[in-house]
């Protein structure tokens, strides 16, 4: 029942949500007061508008990509990342464009990086789902406990940007509404008022544990894409041939555990466990660029 | 189907080695130690007892828990020792010879190897005497006689042979290692032919050489590569034979099909003037891998025969012995099979994979029309005369667009009359992915035909195949993935994204950055903010006095301002009086008191008791007094006077206020 709701809930949430984000990025350009709105919103949450040059390479990026120059598309995306900026559609791209030259593992590894600042979308499931059933390996998932299934849903539920406007608008909506009770207590707007503060509350409290837990990553696994052709997984962190248990093959996606030297533990989604060389390994979490 | 023990012929030189044993040398049986001889088991307790005290030193940790009895032994051992120290002390020495010499061809004799002195460590093997007789099996015996105390020890092994060829031959030195070193006999000469002795028995307990032999027959001497040879054992025999068991013979160069020997009824065929009861005991199709004369070993084979009483046995016969006679295992050797293999001639087809007979092939689908996307199932039937079983998967060269999956085989071989025969079918499924009319080219075999020693090609008919069906219907079948990999036509990623995103510093956390946390402190304020003039507003409600004496100052600043308005010479009454309002409305409300009554001196102590020093008081009721005056005074006063009195009374309230405000002194 439960597994049966909850596309339905999400799917309302995101309808909810994107015209929201598009009203927004629609209606700024126009009127005065969307012009304030911009001055005062958009670098607050964004904190760093693109500048012309990151949108340049981008729209040179695409057109590179639709004349058929995958090289040359990947280039321009990957200098904005060279930048320190990303952006799930950023993301997405280099994925397609990796994945037009036939390399598995790097564009595995862009969605899933994409995957993590925009997780319903539909055009990236599909496309990491087309990109691993073309690796060599053909690992099934284990089972998981349904709670942590339905947590994890949760977390994933509304792309990072959605998210942040929602509870951002949650957040002033509750604000505004507890301010209008304090000065007009008695009127009939201050029951509204009353009623709009605790439902913008409760939605604030509610997407705002969402927002904190995806943010600081609370309970997430380190996760990475296997970049080699070809990994030996040994049961100890050794390079004796006798040791070797299995091998992955590029594109497979690692959980890391535990670490000794160059080696990490893995665990595949299958539940088999074993040592690998780290550098056999590109991390789905890419460490933060040095500011 | 038959049975059948296919091995590669590559692999047969390892059998000798590994098979000698295989009829198990359970003959003659340890037990039937020659008569008069006093058969100790002291020898092989001792040996007992030594490997266990090998055991014993190759696990060090336990030796601290040895069991009692083994001790014993060891005791029993060592003191035996002790008493064949002298006999060990002599010189070992070790003796080979015949049963029999000269030996009749096809006869059975023994190698007997006697050592004498020391103690044997282990069997050595048995000697090669390949070349000129077939090794049947071996048997050990052991003897100790004590003399005047003295002690001796002699063990014989015995290797039983059967003569293979004629002529005279030399039996090279066997070593057997003794006491650690290795004691060698002096070499034999062995003689073989001639007729058999007359009345000598054979050493197998009363049955002779030609009483029961096996001959070997093969249907062809030249053959080339890969043609079948089928050799047929028969066993002769007039002795009663109660069961057999046959080794195979072991053929290195061959690739050996064994057929289940028919069980053919037993006939009664005359040899040599004499009269034998034979049956064939094993057939087997050879195929040799590779050009040059070629030998096919001798087949060895384990009868159990039962034999009469000997004449010179006693009334009853020994135990073991029914009134019948006594039963005795008996192992012969067929004769070896020579072939001369022949090169298979050169100028061979492409299509020539080795096989040599005849072939027939053909081929057919089930069906000739079918939509696209449907699965076929192409059948080929290949059946002929040799080694179907080394013919290669038929090569099959389908037009474009047409997809095939690994197909199902099956293989059936029997015996013929002069070979093997077999049949393979192959079934493919197939799937035409196309529209379209198409034809299935001919499969092809080429042969070598060994009657004619010419090449030949067996071929089947082309098929025509005619494909209906929409030509872009052309779904993703599940599980494709597996044979026909991924069709970059048909599966592709989404498109990209065009709209220029939002880029985001990456790997920058949301709780560091401005404007997360304006957002968050922003409305915080406003709330705050909202509080405060709540506040503000409450107490204006609840404090008449705090809210007139807030409200005091505003009021008089309109009436003064109303006052400036009709600062005119002509209405100087009204400006007068709406001055003296403000003053006496604004002295009302800093002392929450009703401003029409106001009396001087009541307004004089109240404001002493707010600590206001006393000319302020004394400006403020100056210029209400004056104010009163004018109302009524008949002279008109100019604009200069009206604004002088206007800023007098508006800096009289003024200096009143903040006097008010003013913190008071304690």
């Amino acid at each position: 029942m439960t597994r049966n709701r909850l596309p339905a809930v999400a799917a309302v949430l995101r309808a909810l949500c994107l015209p929201l984000r598009d009203a927004v990025r629609v209606s700024l350009p126009g009127t005065p007061c969307a012009a304030v709105l911009r001055a005062l919103c958009l670098p607050l949450l964004l904190a760093a508008a693109p500048t012309d040059a990151q949108n340049a390479f981008f729209d040179e990026g695409n057109r590179l990509y639709q004349a058929g120059d995958f090289d040359g598309a990947l280039d321009r995306y990957l200098r904005i990342i060279g930048e320190g900026l990303e952006s799930g559609d950023l993301h997405y791209n280099i994925g397609n464009a990796y994945f037009k030259r036939g390399e598995l593992g790097p564009a595995i590894l862009h969605y899933e990086r994409a995957r993590r600042l925009m997780p319903g979308d539909d055009d990236l499931l599909a496309n990491l789902a087309l990109a691993r059933s073309l690796t060599v390996d053909e690992i099934v998932p284990r089972p998981r406990f349904w709670l942590f299934r339905v947590v994890d849903w949760w977390v994933e539920l509304l792309p990072r940007t959605g998210l942040l406007w929602l509870v951002a608008s949650a957040w002033v909506a509750a604000v505004s509404a507890a301010a209008l009770v304090v000065l007009r207590p008695a009127a009939r707007t201050g029951a509204w008022a009353r009623r709009t503060a605790l439902a913008a509350a409760a939605l604030t409290v509610v997407f705002g544990v969402n927002l904190v837990v995806r943010e600081l990553g609370l309970g997430a696994a380190a996760e990475a894409i296997v970049m080699a052709d070809e990994a030996q997984v040994q049961s100890a962190p050794s390079d004796d041939p006798a040791l070797q248990i299995f091998a992955v093959h590029e594109g497979a996606k690692v959980r890391m555990d535990r670490r000794s030297g160059d080696w990490v533990e893995i665990v595949l989604e299958d539940g088999s466990v074993g040592w690998m060389r780290t550098r056999h390994l590109e991390p789905i979490q890419a460490p933060a660029p040095p500011r | 189907m038959n049975a059948v023990r296919a091995v590669a012929a590559a692999d047969r030189p390892g059998l000798r080695a590994a098979e000698p044993g295989l009829p198990e040398p359970s003959w003659p049986p340890p037990a039937a130690a020659p008569a008069g001889m006093k058969r100790a088991n002291f020898h092989s307790k001792r040996s007992d007892a030594r490997r266990r005290r090998r055991g014993a030193r190759d696990r060090p940790g336990r030796s601290g828990r040895r069991p009692a009895p083994v001790s014993a032994v060891r005791g029993l051992a060592a003191a035996l020792l002790v008493a064949a120290a002298p006999a060990a002390g002599l010189a070992q020495s070790a003796r080979a010879f015949l049963s029999q010499n000269p030996v009749p061809l096809n006869g059975r004799f023994v190698l007997n190897v006697e050592v004498s002195g020391g103690s044997r460590e282990s069997d050595p093997a048995p000697p090669d005497l390949s070349a000129f007789a077939a090794y049947l099996g071996s048997g050990t015996s052991t003897s100790v006689q004590i003399v005047n105390g003295r002690m001796s020890t002699t063990s014989t092994i015995q290797y039983r042979f059967q003569a293979t060829r004629e002529g005279t031959f030399e039996i090279g030195p066997v070593a057997v290692p003794v006491d650690g070193r290795e004691v060698r006999t002096d070499p034999l000469t062995i003689e073989i032919g001639g007729a058999p002795a007359a009345g000598a028995r054979g050493a197998d307990g009363g049955v002779d050489a030609d009483d029961l032999f096996v001959i070997a027959a093969a249907n062809a001497e030249r053959v080339y590569v890969n043609q079948p040879v089928l050799a047929e054992y028969r066993i002769y025999t007039r002795v009663d034979v109660e069961g057999y068991t046959v080794t195979p013979p072991g053929a290195a160069g061959f690739w050996v099909e064994e057929l289940a020997a028919r069980q053919g009824p037993t006939e009664q065929v005359v040899r040599d003037g004499v009269q034998y009861a034979s049956t064939l005991v094993h057939r087997a199709a050879l195929f040799p891998t590779s050009a040059g004369p070629k030998r096919v070993d001798p087949l060895v084979l384990e009868a159990q025969v039962r034999v009469q009483r000997r004449r010179g046995a006693g009334p009853f016969g020994t135990f073991g012995d029914s009134l019948f006679g006594r039963r005795t295992p008996v192992s012969v050797a067929s004769n070896a099979l020579d072939v001369d293999v022949l090169p298979v001639p050169p100028g061979a087809p492409a299509s020539f994979s080795g096989f040599v007979g005849s072939l027939a092939v053909s081929a057919g689908l089930d069906r000739t029309a079918a939509e696209t996307n449907d699965a076929l199932t192409l059948r080929v039937d290949i059946s002929g005369d040799g080694n179907v079983r080394t013919l290669p998967e038929p090569s099959l060269n389908l037009p474009p667009g047409v997809e095939v999956y690994p197909p199902e085989m099956r293989e059936d071989v029997e015996p013929a009359a002069d070979g093997v025969r077999g049949r393979r079918v192959y079934e493919y499924v197939i799937v035409p992915r196309e529209p379209g009319p198409m034809t299935i080219p001919p499969i092809e075999f080429a042969y070598l035909d060994a009657d004619r020693g010419a090449y030949a090609v067996a071929s089947s008919d082309p098929l025509a195949l005619t494909v209906a069906g929409d030509p872009g219907a052309a779904p993703v079948l599940p599980g494709r993935r597996a044979v026909g990999g991924t069709d970059p036509q048909r599966r592709d990623v989404r498109f990209i994204r065009i709209a220029t995103p939002s880029f985001r510093p990456a790997g920058r956390s949301l709780f560091r950055s401005v404007g997360f946390w304006s957002v968050v402190v922003l409305p915080l304020a406003a709330l705050a903010g909202a509080v405060v003039v709540r506040r503000h507003r409450d107490r204006l409600a609840g404090d008449v006095a705090w809210a007139r004496s807030r409200r005091a100052s505003r009021v008089a600043r309109r009436r003064l301002a109303r006052a400036e308005a009709l600062c005119a010479p002509d209405r100087h009454r009204e400006f007068h009086a709406e001055v003296g309002r403000a003053m006496q409305g604004f002295l009302g409300d800093k002392l929450n008191v009703a401003g029409a009554g106001l009396i001087r001196e009541d307004v004089r102590a109240a404001l002493a008791a707010c600590g206001v020093a006393d000319a302020l008081v004394d400006a403020c009721l100056d210029c209400l007094e004056r104010c009163d005056r004018q109302r009524f005074a008949p002279t008109e006063p100019d604009t200069a006077a009206m604004q002088a009195m206007l800023a007098e009374a508006g800096r009289a309230m003024a200096d009143l206020d903040a006097a008010l405000s003013a913190p008071k002194a304690p």
